[in-house]
């Protein structure tokens, strides 16, 4: 059995899936905040769907390195892992997006609810929701850019190992 | 009950905020030359009123009004919401008021406050009839008590005493059963005002040791025991007790008049709830807008029965309680 290609697997598959529960989590809890206002008054939908769409980002980012993987490893592209260092590498690079997505969505989400509330009271003030909530979006990216650059250089460290 | 429950009511509570009446609306109000200028002025902020051949109905108006408040609200929070727990004490002064009714044989219909968890019906016939034991559980046991004092000893004060600490007991074990701190800690600030209210009282008509403390519950803010004792004593020593526990204020209200106090009392429960307009999570932002709501259409039917009577504004102004916003 190619154990390395079995944990090049599993971490394609975390980076999308915790990445993911993250991201519906956010994502649900800022649109059940935005529902309770757009039920009194619907024109907010446009300043609320930026707020609900944001801590969606994370599972995209995720998905993204799961096919990147996924293109290295022979499942869409290149070639398998030979051994299972290589495979454990590929699983660590994934950890990044799943573990920092994962929180960061779900706290992003909390500051989009809270964010709702603001547009609720003071519908003049979404940009500052929005500008808040991006805070958050800056560590999902630096998890994203991480994960990033250890997907795209595997080889180099299995030469260094 | 986890901090995420309520994200969609407490969000729609919020935008029904930006519809509540500030200090500035009642300040127009308090000036409105009519009740025509009155009304135009709350239709505005969402009251309806419709015109009959008797002219305007306002206190139908104002029920309507809470009650599709409370209708909102509840369809708004998840089901086991415990915001019944405010509707108890709706259900005693119901039960207090029919028990008076047929102790006096008079009308209770207008007197009945909505909503409730019981029909103001169920506890007419079984009061009525005298068959307590087909009232709900909740308020089976003090009615009976009640009912007894009345046909025994035709003491009201005793049994509103009897109702009171049954009503409060009941909210303390359902906020206790709901988990919530702020829950919790709303009921023992209503039992704290419960028990100063009984000790001013209770001084001033002289009433025994004995008969106060069991009138009092215990709470965390101050002690029922030395409360009790101090209003044995007379007033003078209950207003130590207050300034001593930290309820300068409430001394200081209770010297000027036994209004000014009340009065004070109303405010403690809304000031309570006032830091819960910039909560986010939790059940805080729906209890505080229920409770700021009630004030305010409390403060509007003192206001308009003040207009159609021509009092002051400034007299009005003195018995208005604080708004939430």
């Amino acid at each position: 059995m190619n154990y390395g290609l079995l944990f090049a697997f599993l971490g394609a598959a975390i980076a999308t899936f915790v990445s993911g529960i993250g991201s519906a989590r956010g994502v649900g809890m800022a649109s059940e905040a935005a529902a309770g206002v757009i039920v009194d008054d619907p024109k907010k939908f446009g300043r609320m769907i930026v707020l609900q769409l944001l801590p969606g980002t994370q599972g995209l980012y995720g998905f993204i390195i799961s096919v990147m993987v996924m293109s290295s490893i022979g499942v869409l592209g290149g070639n398998p892992p030979k051994d299972l260092v290589t495979g454990l590498i590929y699983f660590a690079a994934c950890l990044p997006v799943a573990i920092g997505g994962f929180f960061s969505a779900v706290l992003q989400g909390r500051v989009c609810v809270a964010g709702v509330n603001i547009v609720a009271k003071k519908p003049g003030e979404s940009s500052k929701a929005i500008v808040s909530a991006s805070l958050v979006e800056l560590y999902a990216l630096i998890s994203f850019i991480l994960s990033l650059l250890l997907v795209m250089n595997v080889n180099r460290v299995v030469e260094m190992l | 009950m986890k901090d995420a429950d309520y994200l969609y009511a407490s969000a729609y509570t919020r935008t029904l905020e930006n519809r509540m009446l500030d200090s500035s609306d009642i300040e127009a109000l308090l000036n409105a030359p009519s009740l025509e200028d009155a009304l135009r002025i709350l239709s505005d902020k969402g009251y309806e009123y419709s015109r009959s051949g008797q002219g305007i109905d306002t206190d139908t108006m104002l029920k309507e009004k809470l009650l599709y408040i409370w209708k909102e609200v509840r369809d708004a929070c998840p089901k086991d919401a415990p915001i019944h727990v405010l509707l108890y004490q709706n259900d005693f002064h119901n039960l207090k008021a029919i028990l008076k009714a047929v102790f006096s044989g008079v009308g209770y219909e207008p007197l009945m406050l909505e909503p409730y968890t019981i029909s103001p019906d169920e506890i007419y016939q079984a009061v009525s009839e005298g068959k307590l034991e087909n009232l709900p559980e909740i308020v089976r046991e003090p009615a009976q008590k009640a009912y007894e004092i009345l046909a025994r000893d035709n003491d009201g004060q005793l049994a509103e005493i009897v109702l009171d600490k049954a009503l409060f007991s009941l909210m303390k074990k359902d906020a206790a059963a709901s988990k919530s701190d702020f829950l919790m800690d709303w009921v023992d600030l209503n039992i704290a005002i419960m028990d100063m209210k009984v000790a001013l009282r209770g001084a001033l008509n002289g009433k025994s040791r004995e008969f106060l403390s069991n009138a009092m519950l215990e709470c965390g803010r101050i002690d029922a025991d030395e409360l009790a004792s101090a209003a044995a004593q007379g007033v003078m020593s209950v207003l130590e007790v207050f300034r001593q526990r930290g309820f300068s204020e409430a001394a200081d209200a209770a010297r000027d008049s036994v209004s000014a106090f009340e009065k004070w009392c109303d405010n403690q429960l809304i000031k309570f709830v006032r830091p819960a307009r910039f909560k986010t999570f939790g059940f805080e932002p729906v209890w505080g807008f229920l409770i700021g709501k009630q004030y305010e259409i409390r403060a509007v039917r003192m206001i308009l029965s003040g207009i159609q009577s021509r009092v002051s504004a400034g007299a009005l102004r003195e018995r208005l309680r604080d708004l939430y916003v």
